[in-house]
């Protein structure tokens, strides 16, 4: 057995424990927490290993090359088509984090709410022939209470009331905002001037000591990397430890789910997983939750397949992995007098979201945040960080080199994914990974509203740049998506069986002990930073489950 | 979206097949470390993975990539060769012979240029130059609005090379320098980059010299 970095309760396998979670993410972690505290026996079964502060460091070379935190394309391949009716290459198209705490280890720890729009918009401004553009079962209303919840148990920083676009809120948020770096001011002097409203960034790093953490140090590694000081806001030393401190809450790490076992009533009855020496274990369970982010949820129910769900465990709409959205995030730099040093402290500190809502005489539907960063490492820099229209080797390149990394900016546009049924998680017909199930293949091609919003904002960025006092500005271009980490959509909500997955509870259609919670649940994309929605839906769906659990209708 | 941040991390990843991502362990890795450390303070290793030849020949791609001009040291000085064969010997082995082929594209391409040419480091500066300008050029024939092998950057065996050996010289250029490269730090202050592990605002001019608000 994995030795682990809290002592904590473990369970016989042959034991149904009261909830079996997959996955240990954003929102796997909130289970186990908020299930544990409430009573129940919890065992969490995630791919990856269990890792502490003090493994992560600051090698740009070793943290990417390893694969240490996300999922490993060796191991796990992937193939990638752009239409159903293409043959699927395999190459990298999907990365997520691969370990206790998820991809919120080594998120860029932006932390948005969805408005009251996103849960409506359907219904406010009409259908979309050709896409699935649907209402949530649910409104911002109702999960409003569990986004304060997550913004204080975790440790969020940022200033309430300071955007105007900004939906009710409960609670102002426990931290004050990070310090406001270079390319914030420069970007919330140009932004002003165009009569928008820029506003500190709230962020999911911790600006003052918090619940035993110590405040950020500012050393600029977040994107891709895990926080050696505790600051960043993740589930690792939040939800994580206090999950397993209940006694009631086992995290068994390097632990491979392959298959959902369903019992003649169609209910689950255990989880089939295999540890780090490919050793197949089966943990029985009274209720399981799949909680292993919107591209692995759905390929474990596609593999789950079986002679009373032909089509995959909880499939009876044919929708498990259809729906899936990307989010869009065009990019533009600016380059500037002074130094900026953009690589030190945290990636954004000022946004702005006056392009939430678009004016429908544009013609297209869309809608998304800009935001001021400087997230390239030297490597990155130099690989792809300079204008596209600059020698990309030799003395002109050397000296641009010097000239831009400390001195220039990126605006990048956070915005909306039309869902679309053909872009989608499906189950390779040939390719195996590493453990024999089938590879992850995936469909996806850009709506063109999709494309057209990505455009508007990268020409506002470059507006704003101009406004800004740039010196030189340009465009990274704008091409179709093969490559993602916001993964959406793939189990989406809602109330008819038909057209959806799971309920408003998460529970799914097919099956009354199986519930569904992660990036899959998303009807719509929001606009562009999907983790803390991840995670209210996680909290609110963890009172649901109680609540059903203890009525005994689970 | 290509030629985001994502696709940064893609195209770097992209090089070589996935040049350099493996299925390192934290031994394998802390074992890497040590060795590096070692080697590191016996001075410049000796070669492990490349003939004297290849080295030769990809520290004078090298010394074009990021060349020693304007009075400051470029990647030859930054021993982006010994970075280069540190981690294909120690860390990634299994990526040997996607850079040897590399390098045989590269020393067939200086050949082919002039004839007679024993290899790439043999030519003069300006013929080393244009062969890499002939190189990076994917042929224009491989552009495919479709193809998604063309999205992804495919275009020729040459161009590929050229990717790849230019990624490598990068990575070397401004990696940690316990992996070998950027020797002195020399990639890190060509850029201005000072590897802190903490820091404290101001953080630049702008925050510095903005003006105190009410």
């Amino acid at each position: 057995m994995s030795t682990t970095p809290h002592p904590q309760k473990h369970y016989p396998p042959n034991e149904p424990v009261d909830f079996v979670v997959v996955g240990c993410g954003a929102a796997g972690s909130v289970f186990a927490r908020e299930l544990s505290r409430n009573g129940f026996s919890v065992v969490v079964l995630e791919q990856g290993p269990w890792k502490s502060a003090k493994e992560f460091g600051h090698n740009e070379y070793l943290n990417w090359s390893v694969a240490e935190l996300t999922n490993d394309w060796r191991k796990q391949p992937q193939t990638f088509r752009r239409t159903p009716h293409d043959k699927a290459q395999t190459q990298p198209s999907i990365m997520y984090g691969r370990l206790v705490g998820g991809g919120a280890v080594h998120f860029t720890a932006n932390y948005w709410r969805f408005h009251e729009i996103d849960f409506i918009e359907a219904s406010k401004k009409g259908t979309i022939a050709g896409t699935g553009l649907a209402d949530w079962p649910i409104t911002y209303a109702d999960l409003e209470p569990y986004y304060s919840k997550a913004e204080w148990d975790l440790g969020v920083s940022g200033q309430a009331g300071a955007n105007p676009f900004d939906p009710p809120r409960s609670k102002p948020y426990p931290l004050p905002p990070m310090p406001v770096k270079p390319d914030g001011i420069l970007f919330e002097q140009g932004a002003r001037k165009l009569g928008y409203h820029p506003f500190p960034a709230p962020v999911a790093v911790i600006s003052k000591a918090y619940q035993g953490r110590m405040a950020c140090q500012h050393c600029g590694w977040c994107e891709g990397f895990g926080c050696e000081h505790n600051a960043k806001s993740s589930p690792l030393p939040s939800l994580v430890p206090q999950a397993v401190a209940t006694g009631r809450c086992e995290i068994r790490p390097h632990s491979y789910v392959r298959k959902l076992e369903t019992d003649a009533n169609g209910r689950v009855t255990a989880a089939i997983y295999f540890d780090e020496h490919k050793i197949e274990h089966r943990q029985r369970a009274k209720a399981i939750i799949v909680a292993a982010n919107g591209a692995e949820t759905p390929r474990l129910l596609l593999i789950s397949k079986s002679n009373r769900f032909p089509t995959g465990l909880a499939n009876s709409s044919g929708l498990v992995g259809k729906y899936l959205m990307f989010n869009t995030d065009p990019m533009s730099g600016g380059l500037f007098e002074h130094e900026l040093n953009g690589y030190k402290s945290i990636e954004v500190t000022r946004i702005l979201m006056d392009f939430y809502e678009i004016d429908p005489k544009l013609g297209f539907y869309g809608g998304g945040g800009i935001s001021a960063r400087f997230q390239q490492y030297p490597i990155s820099f130099a690989l792809g960080g300079l204008p596209p229209d600059i020698p990309q080797w030799g003395s002109d390149y050397k000296k641009a080199l010097a000239k831009y990394f400390t001195r220039s900016m990126v605006l990048m546009g956070h915005g909306t994914s039309l869902p679309v049924e053909d872009n989608s998680i499906s189950l390779d017909d040939t390719l195996k990974d590493d453990w024999g199930l089938p590879a992850m293949r995936v469909t996806y091609k850009d709506h063109a509203d999709d494309l057209k919003f990505a455009k508007y904002l990268q020409d506002r960025s470059m507006e704003i740049l101009e406004a800004a006092g740039a010196q030189d500005r340009w465009r990274y271009p704008i091409t179709e998506s093969s490559f993602a980490v916001h993964l959406l959509g793939t189990c989406r909500m809602g109330n008819d069986p038909k057209s959806s997955v799971v309920n408003a509870d998460h529970r799914a259609h097919d099956v009354a002990n199986l519930f569904l919670c992660d990036g899959s649940s998303f009807v719509t994309s929001g606009r562009g930073q999907p983790t803390e929605h991840i995670q209210a839906l996680a909290f609110r769906a963890s009172d649901r489950i109680t609540a059903l659990a203890k009525k005994g209708e689970v | 979206m290509e030629h985001t941040r994502r696709s940064f991390l893609s195209q770097s990843l992209g090089a070589l097949g996935l040049l350099f991502i493996d299925s390192l362990t934290p031994q394998l890795i802390a074992q890497a470390t040590q060795h590096a450390r070692e080697a590191s303070a016996a001075g410049t290793r000796p070669f492990v993975f490349l003939t004297q030849q290849e080295a030769a020949d990809f520290d004078a791609f090298a010394a074009q990539i990021v060349p020693s001009t304007d009075g400051t040291p470029g990647a030859h000085e930054a021993g982006v060769v010994y970075f280069a064969d540190y981690v294909l010997s120690a860390i990634n082995p299994e990526q040997q012979r996607d850079f040897r082929a590399a390098l045989a594209a590269l020393r067939q391409a200086a050949i082919a240029a002039q004839p007679g040419a024993s290899s790439f480091s043999a030519l003069s500066v300006d013929k080393q130059i244009a062969v890499m300008k002939a190189m990076e050029k994917p042929p224009s024939s491989s552009n495919s609005n479709n193809s998604v092998a063309a999205e992804a950057g495919a275009g020729g065996k040459e161009a590929e090379a050229f990717g790849a050996l230019r990624t490598v010289v990068l990575m070397g250029m401004f990696s940690d320098p316990s992996l070998h490269g950027n020797r002195s730090k020399i990639g890190w202050k060509l850029i201005g980059f000072d590897d802190q592990a903490y820091w404290a605002p101001p953080f630049g001019y702008y925050d510095a010299h903005a003006e105190e608000k009410a």
